[in-house]
């Protein structure tokens, strides 16, 4: 029988798991010339019925747009993301996702297409993703202004070096999307649409089409300044400085004198430069506590953080970016529930489709005869992709296919077994020593326990910023609780408080204390096991270190106490 | 083994593998959530998948592919044409014996003469 080798490819159901689809699109703008405030909300429904992890790849992020918030509803339970470095963020991620958890995670891929990710959603419950940003007006001339906020992308060049599992797709259906614009004294209008927007209603647009809007100054408003009690607490402007090619020496500190900052302790201000202009903010710092900002205001910090140049007080960039929420290909958003949200299950990785963008292909659409193409038999090989970055910082260009594994370093490995298993050898030889009297050097083996559980409670301290870590370094100071048992032990026996000549039910009384004093020693360590996940084997080597102290403490004082021949 | 040393084996990015459990692709683990295991046969499986990818195949076409059994055709020269059986791709199989026989029948196919019965 002869089989045309091509003949699969060309059946018609050549389309895996059917993606989700987009219920809902809301765009909120806030015009605050030079600056407006975006807000996209994206709704769908989980149609299916398991739980799921929905993944939203969505456009790049535009020129010099800032984002700073992933706010997350699922059931309408609000779940709001905070920054945290990618690689950790990604993994602690990855870890909730076989945990059980409700977790969302926000972060930029290589090719600066964003990838929102939401686990532990329940069968047919709704789920609402809002992505805060600000970024500046474009300036296309004659004292217009201009902002294009894209709501879909051309798949066939974002998909460019994606893993499958971060690709955007896209489907020919549409949805009901609304938009809503803000500004004070200001005209706007919307491309493909006659006359003026009204300003704080909501207008049904197209949910694949970008939103163009124009916008222009009305009676009385400004594009070039806006501002909102810049001399109080929590109040800031952002106005247009200077044309880049009239300031001496590129970006300088700005004069706050004139802006009555002097007694403004929080106030951090920025500058960037976008299309041939300086844009100069001043905002709250999202260090300061000035209590809750509002949604401007936050905003403003943002894009100030993001092109920081002065501040009342010291800081960090690094720092303040952090604060200020601020998403790039270092930092994700994220945010993980509570342990055991779920049932058994695990979620099921479904994708989320956005509308077609106009005059892109379809990623769901009809499938072409492939043939192979990669395949040049007459040419060279097909150039190798680029390995993926290394490094949370590596900029290098997009092209990362399956990460490569990390460096295995076995010696190293080898050593850290070694010394895991290190205290156990030394407490066995310690108590051959001990009991079968063999002739150990029993001081330097008990040195070399101490010291080689305290060199595995260095490498297991719970260092990282995964939100588990963080909880258990907080709570390091129950382990406090450790040093009671030798404590108690030592003052309550022979060589504290307790005279060495007892009768003898005094006697019996005080080795009893002892015993309950070691047996307490021994179950500390495991009952705060619960309370410090993340930081666990971190505990259990500091309560070896414990219980072995109060060992020797209740070995002298039982020994001291007990009746001798 | 647990999903981290799958990781670790593979090399695959711990989402993609998560979407190649969910797209069929991959079987899915043993134990529930709880206590997830893998074995060998995902990594070959996601391996395969990899591979596939690597020579050009949309998910679609590998998930039919690997669905209909009929072979994954590989283009070796002008008019030729291997079909592949997809449980070999990636699979570790010691490729000298097969090229051995294709070599002879290669040979034998393409020579002006009729070759030797026997």
């Amino acid at each position: 029988m002869l089989v045309d080798p091509l003949a699969a490819l060309f059946r018609p159901d050549l389309r895996g798991e059917t993606p989700l689809r987009l219920e809902i699109t809301r765009v909120d703008v806030e015009l605050l010339p030079p600056l407006a405030r975006i807000a996209v909300t994206r709704t769908f429904i989980n149609q299916s019925d398991a739980i799921i992890e929905a993944v939203l790849t969505l456009p790049p992020a535009q020129q010099d747009e800032v984002i700073y918030g992933l706010t997350v509803t699922i059931g309408g339970v609000v779940y709001r993301a905070a920054a945290e470095p990618r690689r950790a963020a990604e993994r602690a991620h990855d870890a909730a996702a076989g945990e059980g958890r409700i977790g969302i995670l926000l972060e930029r891929l290589a090719n600066d297409a964003q990838l929102v990710s939401i686990l532990g959603i329940a069968p047919m419950t709704t789920v609402e993703v809002r992505i805060e940003s600000v970024r500046p007006l474009a300036w296309p001339g004659d004292g217009l202004a201009a902002l294009v906020i894209p709501l879909s992308a051309d798949t066939r060049r974002l998909n460019r070096g994606l893993l499958d599992a971060e690709r955007m797709l896209t489907t020919a259906d549409r949805h009901p999307a609304t938009l809503t614009v803000m500004g004070e004294r200001l005209n706007v209008t919307l491309a493909g649409r006659d006359g003026l927007l009204m300003l704080g209603q909501s207008t049904r647009i197209d949910c694949a089409a970008p939103v163009a809007l124009g916008v222009a100054a009305g009676d009385g408003g400004s594009l070039n300044r806006t501002a909102c009690q810049v001399g109080e607490p929590r109040g800031w402007e952002a106005a247009i400085d200077a044309p880049l090619d009239c300031m001496a020496g590129g970006l300088e500190p700005v004069d706050f004198d004139a802006d009555g900052l002097a007694h403004r302790p929080d106030w951090i201000a920025g500058r960037a430069a976008c299309e041939g202009i300086a844009i100069r903010v001043i905002a709250s710092s999202p260090l300061a506590d000035a209590g809750e900002l509002t949604p401007s205001s936050r905003a403003m910090a943002a894009f100030a953080a993001a092109h920081l140049v002065d501040s009342a007080t010291p800081v960090t960039p690094v720092l303040l970016r952090r604060a200020a929420n601020i998403l790039d290909r270092s930092i994700s958003l994220i945010f993980l529930g509570p342990e055991g949200d779920l049932v058994d299950a695990m979620p099921r990785l479904r994708k989320v489709a956005l509308p077609t963008a106009p005059g892109a292909s379809a990623a769901g659409g009809p499938i072409q005869p492939m043939a192979l193409e990669p395949l040049d038999i007459e040419g060279p090989p097909p150039p190798k992709l680029p390995p993926p970055p290394l490094k949370i910082d590596d900029t290098r260009p997009p092209g990362a296919r399956p990460e490569a594994p990390p460096p295995s370093y076995r010696w190293l490995r080898l050593g850290q077994v070694i010394l895991g298993w290190a205290p156990i050898g030394l407490v066995v030889v310690w108590l051959l020593g001990a009991t079968v009297w063999v002739p150990f050097p029993l001081m330097a083996v008990t040195i070399g326990f101490f010291v080689a559980t305290g060199l595995n409670a260095v490498l297991h301290f719970p260092r990282a910023s995964a939100p588990d870590q963080t909880r258990a370094r907080r709570r390091l100071p129950m382990l406090l609780a450790f040093a009671v048992p030798p404590l108690a032990s030592w003052i309550g026996g022979p060589f504290g408080l307790i005279p060495k000549d007892l009768s003898a039910l005094a006697t019996s009384w005080a080795i009893l204390f002892q015993t309950g004093c070691i047996v307490t020693s021994a179950v500390a360590p495991l009952a705060l096991m619960p309370a410090m996940r993340g930081g666990r084997r971190f505990t259990l080597e500091i309560g070896a270190i414990g219980f072995v102290l109060t060992f020797l403490a209740v070995s002298v004082a039982t020994i001291t106490l007990s009746p001798g021949d | 083994m647990k999903f981290g040393e799958l990781v670790i084996a593979t090399g695959v990015a711990p989402r993609q593998i998560r979407y190649l459990i969910a797209e069929g692709f991959v079987p899915p683990p043993s134990g529930g959530r709880t206590y997830a295991t893998y074995d060998q046969s995902h990594v070959t499986a996601i391996a395969r998948y990899e591979r596939l990818r690597d020579l050009g195949f949309p998910p679609a076409a590998i998930r039919l592919l690997l669905d209909a059994r009929e072979g994954i055709p590989v283009p070796v020269a002008n008019g030729v044409t291997m079909i592949i059986d997809p449980d070999l791709v990636a699979s570790g199989t010691d490729p000298a014996p097969i090229l051995e026989a294709f070599n002879a029948r290669i040979r034998a196919v393409l020579s002006r003469e009729a070759a030797d019965a026997g």
